[in-house]
């Protein structure tokens, strides 16, 4: 039988890695000298980090909820196909088993 | 009310990490992580887990993207009068994008609360919050050495003392070290949780935040921070954090109660 989509693709890892990237970026020093330094034209090594980490921000930011995004419709989807999948159930166990035989 | 002084064209220059002192934060913030995920590592081999693998990134990966949003809107929200002053100038996103403005206390709430939401959606009923204690201590300790070294940038220091152990953070003003005092508390409580007594499930985690929670209200006022009805924004939640703690501990022994009962 093959795997379900939502268990071969390791969302939460994705997103805590992502997550911990966004957290480093805004940490470092590089966007702060970017932006400071009037969007760029400084030049010099710490323009150029300043540039990488304003890129690792957007992007594991666009990254990190196009991930939830996907990861909630897949379980979303997924939940709904199992219920369907489910046999129907006519009579309630619990009762059944409360009545005197 | 407080009033914002700080001009338009100053407050990112405030939060320059450039110079010896500011840009050792971010390196101890990131040396944080490292060694906070490294121990959490080495408890999970060492000690196992209450739940199985997959359980256990979801649960870590709720409590990253809560902590990662309580702590920086928690900073940002501690420095509104510089947030008006941004929006005024219409510098918001720059200030977003800006780096610092992020709280522990902050980061600690929103990835509890993110692990609660995450349960409640999956169903899983388990305490996970244990084998988080020790990574937690471990990983604002160093993230306090780095907010010592960053000096007066940080927004973290302490009031003014004669004390012999003030510190000197390049102004000339002897300051008390909280941040010392914060590690040496951390490695206190790391030992006292750590300890082989028995503990039920998930209250080495409660006791952890608690302490943690309550140290803030009361360390905080050894820091000049802008206060709102006599305490800052960070004790406030401290206090609602403490708060639902306890409603939680009073559930939690009803449950128990129940269970017993039945």
């Amino acid at each position: 039988m093959s795997e379900r989509l939502i268990d071969r693709i390791p969302f939460a890892k994705i997103v805590t890695v992502l997550a911990i990237v966004i957290a480093i970026s805004l940490g470092l020093c590089g966007v702060t000298f970017f932006i400071s330094s009037g969007g760029g034209r400084g030049g010099g090594f710490l323009i150029g980090f300043g540039m990488l980490e304003l890129a690792a921000i957007v992007l594991s930011a666009v990254g990190l909820v196009a991930t939830i995004v996907v990861w909630i419709a897949l379980s979303v989807f997924d939940n709904c196909n199992h219920k369907e999948s489910e046999p129907l159930r006519l009579f309630d166990d619990k009762k059944d088993k409360n009545q005197p035989s | 009310m407080i009033e914002s002084t700080i001009p338009c064209d100053s407050y990112t220059i405030a939060m320059i990490p450039i110079g010896s002192h500011p840009a050792w934060h971010p390196v101890m913030e990131t040396l944080a992580y490292a060694s906070g995920f490294a121990v959490f590592r080495w408890l999970r081999r060492r000690q196992g887990d209450v739940v199985d693998e997959p359980q256990r990134w979801t649960v870590l990966a709720a409590a990253t993207v809560g902590a990662l949003i309580g702590s920086r809107l928690l900073g940002i929200a501690e420095q509104w009068p510089t947030v008006m002053e941004a929006w005024r100038c219409g510098r918001f996103l720059e200030l977003l994008l800006s780096p610092g403005g992020k709280t522990i206390v902050g980061g600690l709430l929103g990835g509890w609360l993110g692990v609660v939401v995450v349960k409640k959606f999956s169903g899983l009923r388990q305490r996970t919050g244990d084998l988080f204690v020790l990574p937690l201590c471990v990983g604002i300790a160093v993230g306090r050495v780095g907010c010592l070294l960053a000096g007066l940038a940080d927004d973290t220091y302490g009031k003014p003392t004669t004390l012999p152990w003030a510190v000197n953070l390049g102004d000339g003003v002897g300051r008390h070290p909280v941040q010392v005092y914060e590690i040496l508390f951390l490695a206190l409580l790391g030992i006292l949780l750590t300890r082989r007594a028995e503990f039920p499930d998930g209250a080495r985690f409660r006791i952890f935040m608690g302490s943690y929670l309550g140290w803030r209200i009361l360390i905080d006022f050894w820091k000049p921070q802008p206060l709102i009805g006599g305490m800052n924004l960070i004790q406030w939640c401290c206090l609602a954090g403490i708060v639902f703690l306890a409603f939680d501990f009073i559930r939690g022994g009803r449950e128990r109660n129940e269970r017993a009962t039945d």
